[in-house]
């Protein structure tokens, strides 16, 4: 098992490629303040495959704005710059890791990006119930797993060691990812999302929607992404990489003010977006065209 | 649910399967009353007097969602075995379970 050890994982992390040049600079400019609406329209036109996927995902029933674009700038002017940057962030991570792309056996990535897409769209419905931002908690329910598919098409050897232990012990994933590396997809989300300088709200989803009543951010992301994924799980929707169910947090329920009463409400408000979620990953997306991703496995 | 009631010839008809409504005689005597099993000891009663049709619910539309539930029992049996006494995961089930009947129908 030694030769499975990420000696140092930071490092590995930084390693990998990044996003695109455009959506570095967008992440660049939002964390810098900027919130002209223009300045960001310039910027994201010049990646026309990442300024579709932008349009697309405003467009989405399954987040539900309401009000469809038609262009990347009416997309700037239509959201506010917060909005905006999940909305990019979001985007330019999926454009990462590709649908089709070569994947470890036992794990299928179309099916791992619709489970996030449900996550997500009954995030959107859990904030919507208790008053929180749910294009906010929409974005971070698309990326609440990067870390385990960072682990799939980044460091393949140790995904299938994880996928290996999984399925011998009948374990939740997460705890697999525990027992062969030492720390779990959490981990990998919260680093990568630093290092590509995600919004702080999305990091802190990504990295405590396990464990919510660990999240430092004021607004509860972590909670409601933690009630989603519990829920996206229930319905079967997609395939998070196992087939087991965590166990739900008690007090993820009470921070949100949630009880059995609401939480059924948040299911018919979500289950009806779920019809969308099949386009919003296909539209996304892209077909995995270029060259494999790149690897950073430790020999 | 329950909501097409076809007439089966009374010896095709399951074991304890229950009237959709009440059986009378030519004279409009009640024979059997709506709800009521049909037992093989009614089953005979009601050939003596000359029933050979009974009104039960149709079985292909009953027994779906049925069979659905059970399914899905089934599946969740699975996702939640790691939690199978967990007073909250078990409210957690029990709400999902409806939900998706609900949604199945």
């Amino acid at each position: 098992m030694s030769s499975l050890v990420l000696r140092d994982p930071d490092r590995e992390l930084r390693q990998l490629a990044v996003l695109s040049h455009c959506a570095t600079r967008v992440l660049e400019l939002g964390g810098a303040g900027e919130d002209d609406p223009d300045t960001y329209a310039g910027v994201i036109r010049l990646d026309p495959g990442l300024a579709a996927s932008i349009v697309q995902m405003v467009n989405s029933p399954a987040l539900g704005l309401g009000h469809p674009v038609h262009s990347i700038r009416e997309a700037c002017f239509s959201l506010d710059a917060r909005k905006l940057l999940g909305i990019v962030g979001a985007c330019a991570v999926m454009r990462r890791f590709p649908r089709d792309g070569v994947g470890s056996r036992g794990f299928d990535r179309h099916a791992f990006w619709i489970h996030c897409a449900a996550t997500a769209t009954l995030a959107g419905a859990v904030a919507r119930e208790v008053d929180a931002e749910p294009e906010l908690a929409f974005v971070t329910g698309l990326l609440h797993d990067l870390g385990r598919i960072t682990l799939e098409s980044h460091f393949p050897r140790q995904f299938r060691a994880i996928l290996l232990y999984r399925e011998r012990h009948d374990v939740w994933i997460r705890d697999a990812e525990a027992a062969v590396l030492g720390f779990d997809h959490t981990v990998v989300g919260e680093r990568l999302a630093g290092h590509w300088q995600l919004p702080r709200d999305i990091a802190d989803g990504i990295a405590h929607h396990h464990q919510p009543e660990r999240s430092t951010s004021r607004h509860p992301v972590a909670a409601i992404v933690h009630v989603a994924d519990i829920l996206a799980r229930g319905l079967e929707v997609g395939n998070p990489g196992d087939d087991t169910i965590p166990l739900l947090s008690e007090e993820a329920l009470r921070v949100l003010g949630l009880n059995w009463t609401r939480l059924r409400r948040c299911l018919h408000r979500g289950g009806d977006g779920l019809s969308g979620i099949d386009a919003l990953v296909d539209r996304v997306l892209p077909r995995y065209e270029t060259s494999a991703p790149d690897r950073a496995e430790t020999h | 649910m329950l909501d097409r009631i076809v007439y089966m010839p009374i010896e095709t008809v399951a074991m304890n399967a229950a009237l959709a409504r009440p059986v009378r005689d030519p004279m409009g005597r009640l024979l059997a009353g709506e709800g009521q099993l049909l037992s093989d000891r009614l089953r005979v009663r009601l050939q003596q007097r000359g029933v050979t049709l009974v009104p039960v619910h149709d079985p292909r539309v009953a027994s779906k969602p049925h069979a659905h539930r059970q399914a899905l029992e089934r599946t969740f049996d699975h996702l939640f075995r790691h939690w199978r006494l967990t007073p909250g995961m078990l409210q957690l089930r029990r709400i999902l379970t409806e939900h998706r009947l609900e949604a199945a129908q």
